[in-house]
């Protein structure tokens, strides 16, 4: 009697919404993990194998020295996987670091400073991400190409942009940070940038790393940058893409995922590490930015 | 007169410091903001091969459009709403499916977990793996043939399917995104206000639409103008998938092509400076829209 009760009334919170979400999220998931493991897979067949049975999840004989072929086989204009990783991550390193840095001083100063021309600053802030402006691509070529930031690592100065979603984030966060810290340590005589860099910072480290680790995640998998202003600084991201544009027809498919596999396993490693940071960076500002 | 000197030197003090800090983003903006839409703008009226100044650029853009069925730029046009539009709706699905996430229905940390991947993998990795999914013997195609009974197209070489095909991929990696921030701020709604709707005999679908949903409206709100500024933005990775080709490309794909591929500078300035034109009327509505929904709830 009591069991059926039970049952009845856990039956009785099952409503249509809630099975048709099921259905939806389990097709969508099932769908993306399929896949994934589908590439896995792919990367440790045999190349003729992977053409004439694209579908199998158990191939005859598991090469996992695709892997190692990736190195060699994985060349973009003389450029092999070792550099294009090396790019990767001074760029996305570079880049995070940067941005990061001037982010969250600008957020800081906007949050506990006053200031004369800071309504201006702010109005400008807020005009600038409210106004598309289309067409700029042009122009910020042109300024690289004369300024000889294309094709050069200079390109990383073009992210020490203090706006954007970061500095969105970090300033409400400086916002809710108080300021009595900030006077002990005045009636101690220490300067504002002492301030800032001892006694402002460490209180915000966590937030601040976290954006960080999302930028890093963003910047790994940013493929736009190097295609577009860095014809011979192929990243990982970008170096697949154009092997792939390059070989078109010839192209040995289980060693290009290996790569695409390879590609992934750094912010997959980060991701794992650092879940409950990232997952929290993303649910209050989105990863793209 | 002593005090009065200490004091302004300690302001004077302040707004060098101040400024000191700000100076790398203001350089910034004023060289990769300012000085770029500056130049965008004026060499949109600069003829590009005699360098001469006036509206040749302009023309060019009116001509092609005058094509009608040939034009390119209609084209672009049609396809970036196609995409513009698939965000709104991806918006407003992920809203609702996100009530459900957040009721904790079955395997809900697992999904959350695997929505997140996406975003967490590369996209050029993700397009690699769509491609080969959905190319002849995959599963995809595999999947096709016993569905219609026939061969499968070339999906992505086939203009019948190609933009088709990027739609379903921009929802499959885009919908989690929104879902995960969606689910993550009605968390954050305390668990007081809930169990006092629910004292209240509220049920679940009204504890939906009449609780949540205006509780998070505002991050829905901010989401949605987003969309709306980068209306003529909206693209899918055209340039991983097709490279523009079989109807697929996007104005966003255009302007790639026309700057980094071309390097036609001007061109490429006066199309941008149209449709920044343009944008300024859907970005007012949809403002205007947005402020309509319920703003700044306390609890």
């Amino acid at each position: 009697m009591k069991i059926r009760k039970k049952i009845r009334k856990r039956l009785s919170k099952v409503t249509l919404g809630k099975i048709v979400a099921f259905l939806i999220f389990a097709f969508f998931a099932g769908t993306l993990v399929y896949s994934l493991i589908w590439a896995v897979v792919s990367s440790l067949k045999d190349p003729v194998e992977y053409i004439v049975d694209k579908n199998t999840f158990f191939p005859k004989e598991w090469l996992f020295r695709n892997y190692i072929e990736a190195f060699e086989l994985l060349n973009v204009k003389g450029h092999n996987v070792f550099e294009m990783f090396f790019n990767s991550v001074w760029l996305t390193v570079g880049k995070s670091l940067i941005s990061a840095a001037v982010c969250t001083t600008t957020a800081y100063i906007m949050s506990k400073y006053e200031f004369v021309g800071k309504k201006i600053i702010n109005v400008v802030i807020l005009a600038s991400m409210m106004i598309p402006l289309y067409g700029s691509q042009a122009a910020t070529l042109k300024l690289y190409l004369r300024t000889g930031m294309y094709n050069s690592p200079l390109i990383l100065l073009a992210s020490a942009s203090g706006v954007g979603s970061m500095f969105l984030i970090l300033r409400s966060y400086f916002k809710g940070v108080s300021w009595e810290y900030a006077e002990a340590a005045q009636l101690d005589g220490a300067s504002d940038l002492w301030i800032y860099l001892k006694v402002m910072l460490p209180i915000a480290k966590p937030a601040v790393l976290s954006l960080f680790m999302v930028m890093l995640i963003g910047g790994w998998n940013d493929w736009e940058t190097s295609v577009y202003y860095l014809p011979d600084y192929p990243t990982i991201a970008s170096g697949l893409y154009l092997y792939e544009k390059i070989s078109s027809f010839n192209i040995n498919f289980p060693v290009y995922f290996a790569g695409v596999v390879m590609a992934c396993i750094p912010t997959m490693i980060l991701f794992l590490c650092f879940q409950e940071q990232i997952m929290n960076s993303i649910t209050t500002g989105g990863l793209k930015g | 007169m002593k005090k009065v000197n200490l004091k302004r030197r300690r302001v004077i003090k302040k707004h060098v410091f101040v400024y000191g800090m700000l100076s790398v983003a203001i350089l910034h903006f004023v060289v990769f903001y300012v000085y770029v839409n500056l130049d965008s703008f004026l060499i949109a009226f600069q003829d590009q091969h005699t360098g001469e100044w006036g509206l040749s650029n302009f023309k060019l853009f009116f001509n092609d459009i005058l094509r009608g069925k040939d034009s390119e730029i209609l084209l672009n046009l049609r396809n970036t709403m196609i995409y513009f539009i698939v965000g709104i709706l991806n918006n407003f699905i992920s809203f609702i499916l996100a009530y459900y996430l957040y009721k904790k229905i079955p395997l809900h940390s697992v999904f959350r977990f695997v929505f997140v991947l996406p975003m967490i993998l590369s996209t050029v990795a993700l397009t690699a793996v769509y491609k080969n999914l959905i190319s002849a013997g995959g599963p995809g195609a595999v999947l096709w043939e016993a569905v219609t009974g026939e061969v499968a197209p070339n999906f992505l070489y086939d203009a019948r399917y190609a933009t088709i095909c990027i739609v379903v991929f921009v929802i499959w990696t885009g919908l989690g995104m929104n879902l995960i921030i969606y689910s993550g701020a009605m968390n954050r709604i305390p668990e007081s206000v809930i169990e006092s709707a629910r004292l209240d005999g509220v049920n679940s679908f009204q504890e939906m639409w009449k609780i949540v949903m205006p509780i998070i409206a505002p991050t829905f709100g901010t989401t949605m103008l987003l969309s709306c500024i980068g209306c003529f933005g909206a693209s899918g990775p055209i340039l991983l998938f097709t490279g523009g080709m079989y109807g697929t490309s996007t104005i966003s794909y255009w302007m790639y092509e026309y700057v980094i591929v071309n390097q036609q500078f001007n061109y490429a300035a006066a199309f941008g400076l149209c449709l920044s034109i343009c944008s300024v009327p859907i970005v007012l509505l949809c403002n205007w829209l947005i402020n309509r929904l319920p703003d700044d709830i306390s609890y």
